[in-house]
């Protein structure tokens, strides 16, 4: 037999910590909201059983505020899971039950992990749990889950609680509302039931009715009869409690959960203390001191992947693979007496292509493990905090932070972070501005170009790529508020989460999970487009090997795409290739630009390549050359994101359509008004 | 009197929320209803970090005038 089980909790309740538990899976955890956005799915281990286990986005509620709450009601409502395992955080008990409340409403068997249990009893503050799971009508099972505390009990007597369920021995729910109102809602009840079981769990379409939602009044279409029953129904209570509706239904359910937990928890007394994290935060956060703190560690991270570490990595690894492993590979084609064609392919296609990229492997990851410290430590809804009152001058708020520091690990996560803005309008534009910030993929780009042609300011003008796509974005911004998305963008209320110091384990595996994409992409995707840049640079249209290469068949696109860059400034063929290669994913423009410049040469590296771009480059140009790499569309992943987010295939278009026409304007007016000043 | 009035590092208790109806529901969720007893912990540029019900809730300025409160 099989059983589907759905894990749900507010953000931060230690729920992807539980599902890798369970299934042993390693999804990545953060502390932030937000860190699950879509569903996921694991089998859990060590049961017989055929048991799936889903991790749900967190919410704080049923109520369909935000695109998280939308998608993990409808799958609770629509897949009905045979168990709906609740995760509390015992430590913020209250909070948390006021989701709980509405769960047991849903008619699915609900069991109750109150989890967190070793932070709580660290605390010195206890829960009777035999009580609490008889004044909630559930069964409450005390877990741990970061220590793998509880976790197999949980899912045994989630298992039981299936089976039972199954033959139809549900536990007596319990009531949440007073007399008053629990009077009304049988009232409705009895209307109710037989036009909506389908839909909905009754009791849940009660309640929702009677606070006026729309979503459910919209599926279930009372008839006009029923529907004049509500309003009056509702007209009446608000009267009789002075108040409306939602907030007589938000209030009984906390005055419920007060009940419970005055029953059940014993707190030890620390009544109006600050904690540590209050402390940190009445630092970090402090009116004065926050944005010069926020700036410096901005700069220490920065200073340190692209200072002397980083580039310390990639001189290691390039002498490794361009010289080491090139010449390897050639004696060993050489004495196995192999085509010279081939010998061109593998060392003047793959290796040269795949090495133009793997060098910046390790630098990217110092970037991410920076990402990581920044997330998993809680600093980083700080950072949106402090940011929400910049951001709001640009026409956004600070939710739109998260996403956009993330987009300078990479485009593609952060633009389906953007699911945690409500609000549709500020979505699309933070969809929009984000690949502006610069990914890690299009760093190879500027690291070549900077150490070619910049070799005194390497660092400092890399830097001020990144600040301009900041720039850019804050212009567009500005931009579009004022054209496309008029109006306000929505109030900012995010919950923080406690300052936490990361575990490195945490760190290794978010670092892992986000850096990974570019090993993979570099043995699949970038391997293939070395194959055909190769083939393409080698070859005529009649397939034929050509001498030079400007005969070749990207020779011949190259030229034919090249006036369009020529006001840019890099209107050679070589470079117009790059950048169309730049759309399969942007560290492919390095790729190119190897392949390219390297024809057939054997053991070449980054040194010929800085030399060989010297003789068409100036470092005007390469600057502009860079600008545009910086602001052009992005790659076909984050495409796809933006296709998959926006949900509209005419503002997918219309997003690279305008990152593209912005980077040639910028472009445009980098190498013209450097002419301008003399600087060509 | 509003939200934003609160000294730093005092508490009061939530009178009424004039948000609009869907920011309302969300910070419902979050434990701000009325009879909630709600600490400044923090202030920046006028936005603030409160603490309610054991949690930590950043809350932009807007918002902080639309929550009513009473010492």
């Amino acid at each position: 037999m099989s059983f589907k089980f759905a894990l749900v909790g507010n953000p931060n309740c230690g729920k992807t910590t539980m599902f890798n538990e369970v299934t042993g899976s390693t999804q990545h955890v953060g502390n932030w909201p937000g860190v699950t956005v879509e569903k996921k799915e694991g089998k859990a281990r060590r049961f017989k059983e055929d048991i799936r286990v889903i991790d749900l986005p967190g919410i704080y509620s049923l109520s369909p505020y935000s695109l998280e709450e939308i998608i993990s009601r409808n799958y609770i409502l629509e897949e009905k899971p045979d168990v709906v395992i609740n995760i509390v955080d015992a430590t913020n008990i209250e909070r948390n039950l006021y989701l709980t409340t509405q769960l047991i409403e849903l008619g699915i068997p609900v069991v109750v992990a109150l989890n967190m249990m070793d932070a709580l009893e660290s605390r010195g503050d206890q829960i009777d749990i035999p009580r609490l799971e008889k004044q909630l009508g559930v069964p409450v099972i005390p877990t741990s889950a970061n220590k793998a505390q509880g976790t197999k009990e949980l899912i045994e007597k989630s298992l039981q609680v299936a089976q039972s369920a199954a033959t139809g021995q549900l536990g007596e729910s319990i009531t949440i509302f007073d007399e008053q109102i629990k009077k009304s809602l049988d009232e409705l009840l009895s209307f109710i039931t037989p036009q909506c079981n389908q839909v909905y769990p009754p009791r849940f379409a009660t309640v929702k009715l009677l606070e006026g939602d729309e979503i459910v009044i919209a599926k279930l279409q009372p008839n006009s009869a029923f529907m004049a029953l509500i309003t009056t129904t509702r007209g009446r209570l608000e009267q009789e409690y002075d108040n409306d509706m939602e907030t007589i239904v938000a209030d009984q359910r906390y005055q419920f959960i007060s009940k419970v937990i005055s029953k059940s928890v014993k707190k030890k007394l620390s009544v109006g203390g600050l904690t540590v994290s209050d402390k940190i935060d009445k630092i970090l956060t402090h009116r004065i001191l926050a944005i010069p703190l926020f700036l410096l560690v901005m700069y220490v991270v920065f200073t340190i992947t692209f200072g002397f570490i980083g580039t310390f990595t990639i001189d290691y690894i390039d002498h490794l693979i361009n010289v080491t492993l090139a010449d390897a590979v050639t004696t060993l084609l050489h004495s196995a007496g192999a085509a010279e064609w081939l010998d061109s392919l593998i060392v003047g296609g793959i290796i040269a292509g795949l090495g133009s990229i793997l060098v910046f492997v390790p630098q990217i990851m110092i970037l991410f493990f920076f990402l990581a410290i920044l997330e998993d430590s809680g600093y980083m809804s700080r950072a949106a905090f402090m940011m929400d009152r910049l951001l709001r001058k640009i026409g956004l708020s600070g939710k739109s932070f998260i996403p956009m520091i993330m987009g300078i690990g990479c485009s593609v996560p952060a633009i389906m972070a953007t699911r945690t803005l409500e609000n549709e309008k500020d979505r699309r534009l933070t969809i929009i501005l984000t690949p502006f910030m610069s990914c890690g993929a299009r760093l190879p780009v500027y690291a070549l170009f900077a150490a070619a042609f910049f070799a005194n300011a390497q660092s400092l003008v890399i830097f001020s790529l990144y600040i301009l796509g900041m720039v850019v974005a804050i212009l567009s911004g500005i931009l579009l508020r004022k054209t496309l998305f008029k109006g306000e963008a929505e109030a900012f209320v995010m919950e923080l989460p406690p300052y936490r110091i990361p575990t490195i384990k945490g760190l290794m595996i978010h670092m892992w999970d986000k850096g990974k994409g570019f090993i993979k992409k570099a043995g699949t995707v970038i391997f293939a487009a070395s194959v055909i840049i190769w083939f393409g640079q080698t070859f005529d249209f009649s397939l034929h090997m050509v001498e030079e290469v400007s005969d070749s068949i990207f020779g011949s696109v190259g030229a034919f795409i090249a006036p369009f860059f020529a006001p840019l400034g890099f209107g050679d063929w070589r470079s117009s290739v790059a950048l169309l290669t730049g759309f399969v994913a942007k560290e492919a423009v390095v790729a190119t630009m190897g392949i390219l410049n390297n024809l057939g040469e054997v053991g070449e590296g980054s040194v010929e390549l800085m030399a060989s771009l010297q003789t068409y480059f100036t470092p005007l140009k390469a600057y502009a050359f860079m600008t545009f790499t910086l602001l052009y569309m992005p790659c076909i992943a984050a495409f796809a994101a933006i296709k998959r987010e926006m949900n509209s295939w005419k503002w997918t278009l219309f997003t690279v359509g305008y990152q593209t026409g912005t980077a040639w304007i910028v472009s445009f007016i980098v190498y013209q008004g450097g002419k301008l000043l003399g600087l060509g | 009197m509003p939200l934003t009035m609160l000294p730093l590092g005092k508490s009061a208790v939530i009178n009424v929320c004039r948000a609009k109806e869907p920011t309302r529901k969300f910070l419902e969720g979050l434990g701000m209803v009325p009879g909630a007893l709600i600490t400044v912990i923090s202030e920046n540029g006028g936005n603030l970090i409160v603490s309610v019900k054991d949690s930590r809730l950043a809350l932009s300025k807007g918002i902080a005038q639309q929550l009513l409160v009473q010492m």
